[in-house]
């Protein structure tokens, strides 16, 4: 593995060269390493060839990700393998993630790719034990040029053992400090999405599934203070989308001295079977709609959005109609800004 | 009239009966009275001795306890009279005079009797044997002889003598009285005439004692009429013969037909020696009387040759008013003037009668009912004039007169009712509130002071101890659950594949068969928790015996219990008065707060069993018995891990309840408002036995105000209004 400076510098440097600001949605990773982010952008690529099959809306990785991603899936599927209840934890569950940037090209089935989303990852880690000041602020300008920053959050971490493993796993100071520095002086509509990752054992319990967005307020509470306050609750909007990349297995529990949780199948013969994976992208989508609307109706917000689309009205209508499909229940919530999602005016 | 006159007395006389019964019980609760009075005076007398606080000494001393106990005997003594008086069988008439007046012949112009049984005073003077004299028509006439016994007869007869003329120690007996010389008179009294007599009085009862010492003490004795003379008189009515009989009797009874008719229970009696040449006792005469009469006749013979109200009159007169203080004598006496003819040998003194009748009451204090001039030797006259009217004036007052004198009893009861209240209350505070001598709070206060400071202190610092552990696990705790962890782990009682396979086939399916066992499971599980009980017992048992410690060391309360921690606790709190509300209920709460498995515990694991039930399971199992062992392996160990985690978060909670209780209770027994207060009281009733070197001596006094406290209350229930009430 490559020297972690070199590879802070490296993906710094790397931010400026991807960003194409005319054509590209950036939406920042802001988690920690072996948390899912991998399964997570995969299983959504690959959830929504499924999903909106019928709506000629593709998402198609950049080349050099789409062997690993597909890779990613493949290794998730494997875990249901066993003849066993027993999953083995490693790998898929628990993998280290090399890569920091992921390409994806939004478009119609069968041509070229109008929209470039792009994912950039920033291991808080990283960022906390080695940074510089100078780079931190090059941090701080990434981070508040996102159109939309995506929170994975190990949810084991953050509901077992209250404040034992949260803090260590999630580090939801490091992502407050963060935020709290790329948003000073915000005078954008900005999308905050918190990704609960491996929560399938929650969300199948009704009890702890009424109770999970709660628990990441207060998981986050320093944060969502935060940005519920001022001139900040204006312009972001905070969205909980529980995801289940797996969907049949389910957490059996965490042994007390050591983050190591233990997964078991619901069944022997249970299926790789992932849920709300491409719940992320929909409200990705949703607040991009609704900015595109807004920008319609006169709001003066930039033109990044026509050129973004570059008038294809077909893929805006197609990507609204998706977007709509955005859940609010069942764990799923909107906390904050909800004017920035609101797509009841007509499509385009 | 005469028939309605006569019956009007009996019912008078028996109505009195139910009064007579009614006195006596309040005789009984003045006696009852009077003992607890005397008690409490006595224990009041030995507390003098032993507080030395001048104040309580001083309140002790003031108490009028004797002023109540005198009140009551004098009022003892005026109901005796009431009760004899509503008792007797017969209305009675006092017959008084100076010796030759006349007043044995107006007795016998009533009785009927003659000279041979009331002698008069032709011959030699009066006996001083009183007679009483009953009007029975149904009993042959006959009398009854009562004798002084020997001591009554020194005590009542002799003693006076020798009192009275200053002859100094009185004989206590016949043989002393014979065998010893009389004294000679003083000088100073030989020249009064009065005293010269009664001198004369006492030889002659020395010189004859032979004559009738026999008969002191002898039974009374009952005599035909003719007899009678013998023990009334000092001689024959001719002369012929001397008797010294009489000296011995006490009095006689003579039951005879009075010759008026229709007259009712009517008694006489003669009251010799009044107001004459001291006879016997004058105060011991009059007592009787009081006790005897309901009328008083005075017998008064004017002098042919000029008479008027004289000094021996008015002292006779004063005399008789004593007897009854509550009825004035003017409504209970009529006055008989004894008028002589021309042809007597006293002369005609009719003039005189009636200067002295029209006198009466004028420049002279003499007042009666009614003054009667009439000549006591005629029969008809004397019947006719005095017992008449007499009669007649009883038959229509006597009611009246009984209701005041009751009434006048019943007042002065009311007011001792009042008295004894008033003395009570004051010896119900005589010696202080609040349990102590006020001397004693110095010393007390001081070692109060100590000991505040000690236990606040002592409390304090354990609440600030439990308060820094409050959010640490406890460890003993700790240790237990990791020990049942160990254990459910190493026993988890799910059943061999063997089994599985059986209860599959029994039941009907490997689904079932899951379900089933994971009830066996569940169950087992839970048996590895129970012990948690006794730990957690023991903790809060830990808990209590803090604060047991402190209350014993730094408290000082040490005294109070042999036991420890619970026991002691409750032991305190059944010893804390009732009245001391907070701080009593602070030692029953601490005493009998839970901290059990069941309480603690069980309702919160249940929930994590979930997982062990087949409707909380979240695994499907495939029709193999394999795949249902594991299942149950992995559920199992789930619940665990669930439990696991769970009770890291409660491991706190026994400490976090620990510093609940022991701050609520030190809010209550040391911040609350009433607290200072209700600990004072507290130590002061219980000083002797916290502080023994010190209090010892206030332990006794403790027991000592007990006591007291106890012979006033006695006292209190013993002057209950209704006690003393005889009429309303």
């Amino acid at each position: 593995m490559a020297d972690p400076i070199e590879k802070l510098r490296a993906m710094i440097e790397g931010i400026g060269g991807i960003i194409n600001p005319t054509s590209t949605l950036r939406i920042a990773m802001l988690g920690a390493s072996g948390v899912g982010k991998t399964s997570l952008l995969a299983t959504m690529y690959q959830q929504l060839e499924k999903e909106v099959r019928g709506a000629d809306l593709m998402l198609t990785p950049d080349l050099k990700d789409m062997a690993m991603l597909d890779e990613r899936v493949n290794e998730l599927k494997s875990l249901f393998n066993s003849e066993s209840f027993r999953v083995n934890p490693q790998g898929g569950l628990l993998g280290t993630e090399d890569r920091h940037t992921f390409t994806f090209g939004l478009g119609r089935h069968g041509k070229t790719p109008t929209v470039t989303l792009e994912f950039v990852d920033y291991p808080g880690e990283w960022i906390e034990s080695q940074a510089n000041q100078e780079h931190k602020k090059k941090v701080y300008k990434a981070l508040e040029s996102s159109h939309a920053i995506l929170i994975p959050v190990d949810t084991p971490a953050l509901i077992g053992y209250p404040h034992r493993w949260h803090d260590k796993r999630n580090k939801p100071q490091l992502v407050y400090d963060l935020l709290k520095m790329a948003y000073i002086d915000l005078k954008e509509p900005r999308l905050v999405i918190f990704s609960l990752l491996r929560c399938e054992r929650y969300i199948r319990n009704p009890e702890a599934r009424a109770v999970m967005a709660q628990k990441v307020q207060e998981g986050y509470s320093q944060l969502f203070r935060h940005l519920g306050y001022g001139d900040l609750s204006q312009w972001v909007a905070i969205v909980i989308t529980p995801v289940q990349t797996l969907g049949e297995i389910v957490l059996e529990g965490i042994p007390k001295n050591d983050y190591r949780p233990v997964f078991v199948k619901t069944s022997e013969n249970a299926q790789y079977s992932p849920q709300d994976n491409e719940q992320p992208l929909r409200y990705l989508l949703r607040f991009v709609m609704r900015l595109h609307q807004y920008n319609h109706q006169g709001g003066g917000y930039v033109d990044f959005i026509r050129k973004l689309f570059k008038d294809d009205n077909y893929l805006i209508n197609a990507s609204t109609e998706f977007a709509r499909g955005c859940k609010e229940t069942d764990g799923f919530a909107i906390i904050q800004g909800r004017k920035w999602l609101d797509l009841s005016e007509t499509r385009m | 009239m005469d028939i309605a006159r006569s019956s009007c007395i009996t019912t008078i006389v028996e109505k009195r009966r139910p009064l007579a019964s009614r006195i006596e019980r309040v005789q009984g609760n003045l006696g009852v009275l009077d003992k607890a009075l005397q008690d409490l005076e006595e224990e009041r007398d030995q507390l003098l001795q032993l507080v030395s606080d001048s104040l309580v000494n001083g309140r002790l001393t003031g108490l009028g306890l004797r002023g109540v106990r005198d009140l009551i005997a004098e009022e003892t003594r005026s109901i005796g009279k009431l009760k004899a008086r509503f008792l007797r069988e017969t209305l009675n008439i006092g017959v008084i005079g100076r010796a030759r007046q006349g007043k044995s012949r107006l007795l016998q112009s009533l009785s009927g009797l003659t000279t041979n049984e009331i002698p008069d005073g032709d011959g030699q003077h009066c006996t001083g044997v009183r007679s009483t004299i009953y009007h029975d028509e149904a009993l042959e006439p006959h009398g009854e002889v009562f004798f002084y016994t020997e001591k009554s007869f020194f005590n009542d007869v002799v003693t006076p003598y020798f009192r009275e003329l200053k002859l100094g120690a009185a004989p206590r007996g016949s043989l002393e009285f014979a065998n010893n010389p009389l004294p000679v008179l003083p000088s100073e009294l030989k020249d009064s005439a009065v005293q010269k007599a009664m001198y004369e009085h006492l030889v002659k009862y020395r010189d004859h004692l032979n004559s009738y010492c026999s008969l002191l003490g002898s039974s009374p004795r009952e005599i035909s009429t003719a007899d009678i003379r013998q023990y009334v008189a000092q001689d024959t009515v001719d002369g012929k013969r001397t008797f010294f009989n009489y000296l011995a009797v006490q009095n006689v009874k003579i039951v005879c037909e009075f010759p008026h008719k229709d007259i009712g229970r009517i008694t006489l009696i003669d009251m010799p020696g009044l107001g004459d040449t001291g006879i016997g006792d004058e105060e011991r005469l009059v007592k009787v009387l009081g006790q005897d009469v309901d009328w008083v006749l005075f017998v008064r013979m004017p002098s042919a040759s000029g008479d008027y109200w004289a000094d021996f009159d008015l002292k006779l007169y004063n005399s008789v008013q004593k007897v009854i203080t509550d009825l004035p004598i003017n409504q209970w006496s009529f006055m008989v003037l004894n008028r002589t003819s021309a042809n007597s040998k006293l002369g005609d003194n009719q003039k005189n009668c009636q200067n002295l009748a029209d006198n009466i009451g004028q420049k002279n204090p003499i007042e009666v009912v009614k003054c009667v001039i009439v000549d006591c030797s005629n029969s008809k006259e004397v019947n006719e004039k005095v017992l008449d009217t007499l009669l007649n004036y009883l038959v229509e007052n006597i009611s009246t007169l009984d209701e005041q004198y009751a009434t006048a009893c019943q007042d002065r009861l009311n007011n001792i009712q009042h008295v004894a209240g008033v003395v009570l209350k004051s010896a119900a505070a005589a010696l202080g509130k609040g349990g102590a001598i006020e001397g004693e709070f110095k010393k007390f206060d001081s070692l109060l002071k100590q000991v505040w400071r000690d236990l606040t202190d002592g409390l304090e610092s354990l609440l600030m101890e439990l308060r820094q552990r409050r959010d640490k696990p406890d460890e003993r705790l700790e240790a237990n659950i990791e020990k049942s962890f160990a254990l459910s782990r190493q026993d988890s009682g799910i059943p061999q594949l063997e089994e599985i396979e059986k209860i599959a086939k029994m039941h009907g399916g490997h689904s079932i068969a899951f379900g089933l066992c994971l009830h066996k499971v569940r169950t087992h599980l839970v048996q590895h928790f129970l012990p948690l009980e006794d730990v957690l017992q023991v903790y809060l048992e830990n808990v209590r015996r803090q604060i047991a410690d402190v209350l014993k060391q730094k408290g000082q309360l040490a005294g109070l219990s042999q036991d420890d921690g619970t026991a002691f606790l409750q032991e305190i709190a059944h010893q804390i008065p009732d009245e001391l509300k907070n701080l009593k209920t602070a030692f029953e709460t601490l005493s009998s707060v839970e901290l059990s498995y069941r309480g603690f515990l069980q309702y919160r694991m249940r929930r994590h069993l979930d997982r062990l039930t087949p409707d909380g399971s979240e695994i499907t199992v495939s029709p193999k018995a394999t795949s249902v062992r594991e299942a149950l392996e992995v559920s199992h160990e789930g619940v665990l891990y669930d439990l696991e985690e769970a009770f890291d978060d409660w491991l706190c909670e026994p400490n976090l309840v620990a510093h609940a209780i022991v701050e609520e209770f030190v809010d209550s027994v040391l911040r609350s408002d009433s607290a200072y207060d209700e600990w004072r009281n507290f130590y002061i009733e219980m000083r002797a036995q916290v502080w023994q070197a010190e209090f010892d001596e206030i332990g006794e006094r403790s027991r000592l105000r007990q006591r007291w406290e106890g012979l006033v209350v006695s006292a209190v229930d013993r002057n209950q209004p209704g006690a003393l009430q005889f009429i309303n």
